[in-house]
């Protein structure tokens, strides 16, 4: 569909009001006349680094299709997140030869899940081989979740990639558990950026954690910014049919990220981006503010997804009796069901441990999981299990 | 995108008047109320598949591509009743998706699968995984895959069939093919023993291939079409000399409508990633090609001439460096056509390594020409920069 009607069709469409509480960050302020021409960038600082990134920058993982992150860039988007894993390691290729064109004028970030230093570097040279580049902008240790999944060893290596000039700043990133190791990774004095999991469904109770590290110049990125893709298509037996409707109330998703910027210490946002239409809805994100109708739509989202979306808070490490990795294998679920990547939830699925997949939630009596925020644990877990196992 | 606010921008973006709005409703059967006409079958056109007496609607669902199962399942509610995999998409990943998205479904539906295999233990391996997969006892189309001459159709691969079919375990023998049809397609009717040949054809190819399907129809056997869209390429580059016609949407939907056309075509298997192209494509079934799809199908020939290859098989053998000039050129159609980066590559990787390496840049000047006027060795050299 033809990407410019659609942004004229938006401006028109939500009728929004005259803009009463304007955003104060670097750029003008914003008139929704001009959404319909040129989209409005706003930029963050990104922590102490110098590096200024527009508010809303570009997940790739999910992206198949290049001429997305190219447009991307055209608009002048200018932070692209990938990493050393995605889509079977061809996601970094792609994103480095979409923006090889445009490499001196977008910050790039990649991960490693490496366990050691050695890997790690090893790591670093493939990435920066596929992206084409001689030093990525951000390298983050990826998926961290406990403070000992981060290690010296580690450590030393984003330290000795700076010194090699591979690497411009060194990062962390972590779906969960976020009062445990935002802490401990803030004390360390290491990390100039950390990647956290944040969004409306988490609500505000890291954003004290949020504003210590920003203080202390640690740059904030937050990801999973939608709690669940951009238009969750959580099956019927979940959510009533009729539901769904009320799910996916037009704005929703910008709605979502508004509510992840209108936090000043978050300096960008990573959403998934897999094409035009939603590339153009996110743009609208950076330069509008938060209002109340915004308010409403997560409230109606929030109450249809509590049943299954999981906050990754952590609450339930260690309570499966089988040992079962309960959060890990929710967000494998989200992504099928609600991000639609069937194949990446399953790839992430057959990636654990046999003795893991092997088990059955079902041959259990009871279920000692309970989560603090409401989700069907067991449910999800047996979905998992039939969508996957 | 929300798919009722799609609906309106559409009604209201092309200016439709008040009939627009109930065109959009038949067009749009899930969602929209009174869909009676939908529901009761109007919506839909029904084929039968040859000699093996399947009935399908014309517009089949091919899920290679397909990550969404939601999509997947609301094509089969709404009713399209033709759903086509492969044991190796999305390394394998695939079937498990459709399996599961088609359970409820599965014995209205006519669901194909296929192997790659060489011989005969192996592709009932093949059957045997694809069976656990999909969660079913039975395909009802069973396809050796990516064939292009007799020669990897042979005796015991067919005899696999045959068993296979004993057992109960598939309906129908198929083969699948991209190269070399015109010959192929008349040699594996002559066999007797394949029922349904899943073709590539668009208006991009030669009419041999149509003469040969239409033939092979007349000899009763089904025919599927797939490749309708001849590669995708949905954007024409700004700056295109054919940019400005091929802004308004509707080539791909051209594009089906004049496969659906084809005398002998029963049924297509378009490649279908999300609800808008759901939506889009099932209006091949009640629309017909006109004068002005005409004109879109012209301008996007125009526009792909450079970029796509009709896999017509003359460039066979030219390289001498021995690319696989073909192959390379439908991963890369992969990535620039139908936006799956990934796909391409990984198929790119899988090429013996001395071919990987191989650079077009380092050739005084490339011996091949296309007869299509494919600008062979920049593509080449593209497929090396992004994938190699």
């Amino acid at each position: 569909m033809n990407s410019s009607s659609r942004r004229s069709f938006l401006g028109a469409g939500l009728a929004w009001p005259a803009l009463s509480s304007v955003r104060t960050d670097s750029a003008a302020p914003p008139e929704p006349a001009s959404l319909q021409t040129q989209p409005r960038l706003v930029y963050g600082n990104l922590g102490k680094s110098g590096l200024k990134v527009t508010r809303m920058a570009f997940g790739c993982m999910t992206t198949s299709d290049p001429s997305v992150i190219e447009r991307a860039a055209d608009i002048g988007i200018n932070f692209f997140d990938s990493a050393r894993v995605y889509q079977g390691g061809n996601n970094e290729r792609m994103v480095g030869a979409a923006l090889r064109k445009y490499r001196d004028r977008v910050y790039i970030a990649s991960k490693t899940l490496a366990k050691t230093g050695q890997q790690a570097m090893a790591d670093l040279e493939t990435s920066l081989k596929e992206l084409q580049t001689d030093r990525l902008d951000v390298w983050y240790l990826h998926s961290r979740s406990t403070p000992d999944s981060v290690t010296g060893d580690l450590l030393q290596a984003q330290l000795d990639a700076k010194k090699q000039g591979k690497i411009r700043l060194a990062g962390v990133s972590f779906h969960g558990g976020h009062a445990e190791v935002m802490p401990a990774f803030q004390k360390l004095n290491h990390f100039d950026v950390f990647l956290i999991s944040y969004n409306y469904a988490m609500g505000h109770t890291i954003d004290p954690l949020i504003e210590q590290a920003r203080k202390a110049g640690i740059g904030i990125v937050a990801m999973k910014g939608l709690a669940g893709g951009v238009k969750p298509t959580v099956r019927s037996y979940v959510i009533p049919p009729e539901k769904l409707n009320l799910l996916n109330q037009e704005g929703a998703p910008v709605a979502a990220l508004k509510w992840v910027l209108n936090n000043r210490n978050v300096d960008t946002i990573i959403p998934s981006i897999v094409d035009m239409d939603q590339l153009d809805q996110n743009i609208q994100a950076m330069s509008s503010p938060f209002g109340e109708r915004d308010a409403r739509l997560l409230a109606a989202r929030l109450e249809q997804i509590k049943p299954w979306y999981c906050r990754m808070c952590g609450a339930c490490e260690g309570q499966c009796p089988k040992g079962l990795p309960v959060a890990d294998m929710l967000r494998f679920t989200m992504y099928a069901d609600s991000y639609g990547q069937f194949p990446l939830g399953r790839d992430n699925y057959r990636a654990l441990p046999e003795q893991i997949t092997t088990v059955r939630c079902a041959d259990c009596a009871s279920c000692p999981v309970k989560c603090p925020n409401g989700v069907q644990v067991s449910a999800r877990l047996t979905r998992a299990q039939e969508l996957f196992g | 995108m929300n798919g009722n606010s799609r609906r309106r921008f559409i009604a209201a973006g092309l200016g439709l008047p008040a009939a627009g709005a109930a065109a959009m409703r038949t067009l749009n059967p899930a969602l929209a109320g009174p869909a009676a006409t939908l529901q009761s079958g109007g919506g839909f056109t029904y084929r039968t598949l040859g000699k093996t007496g399947l009935k399908v609607t014309s517009v089949g669902f091919g899920c290679m591509i397909t990550s969404d199962a939601s999509v997947v399942e609301r094509a089969a509610d709404i009713g399209i009743t033709y759903f086509d995999t492969a044991r190796g998409y999305q390394q394998g990943n695939n079937e498990r998706m459709v399996g599961g998205a088609l359970r409820k479904h599965r014995k209205n539906l006519v669901l194909s699968s296929k192997t790659q295999a060489k011989d005969r233990k192996t592709a009932l391996e093949h059957l045997d995984t694809s069976l656990k997969e999909l969660g079913t006892d039975y395909l009802d189309i069973w396809y050796l895959h990516a064939r292009s001459g007799m020669d990897q159709v042979t005796d015991e691969l067919m005899d696999a069939q045959q068993s296979a079919r004993q057992q109960g375990k598939i309906r129908f023998a198929g083969v699948s093919t991209h190269q070399n049809q015109a010959t192929f397609i008349p040699e594996l009717v002559k066999t007797g023993r394949i029922d349904v040949i899943l073709v590539a054809y668009n208006f991009a190819m030669e009419p041999e291939i149509g003469a040969a399907i239409e033939a092979a129809a007349r000899a009763g056997a089904g025919i599927v079409g797939m490749k309708v869209m001849a590669g995708g390429f949905r954007r024409a580059q700004p700056g295109d000399k054919n940019a400005e016609i091929l802004k308004r949407p509707g080539a791909m939907l051209a594009a089906l409508k004049w496969a659906l056309a084809v005398p002998g075509v029963a049924t297509t298997i378009p490649s279908i990633t999300d609800m808008d192209q759901l939506d889009e494509n099932l209006k091949a079934m009640t629309e017909p090609l006109t004068p002005a799809d005409r004109k879109l199908l012209a301008a996007q020939l125009d526009y792909i001439r450079p970029l796509y290859c009709r896999t017509c098989g003359a460039c066979e053998g030219k390289c001498p460096q021995g690319l696989p000039v073909a192959d390379m050129l439908r991963y890369l159609t992969y990535s620039d056509g139908y936006g799956q980066f990934a796909l391409g590559r990984e198929h790119f990787k899988q090429l013996p390594e001395d071919l990987q390496s191989v650079r077009c840049r380092d050739c005084e000047g490339c011996t091949i020409e296309c007869p299509h006027g494919v600008s062979v060795a920049s593509r080449l050299t593209r497929a090396q920069e992004v994938f190699a």
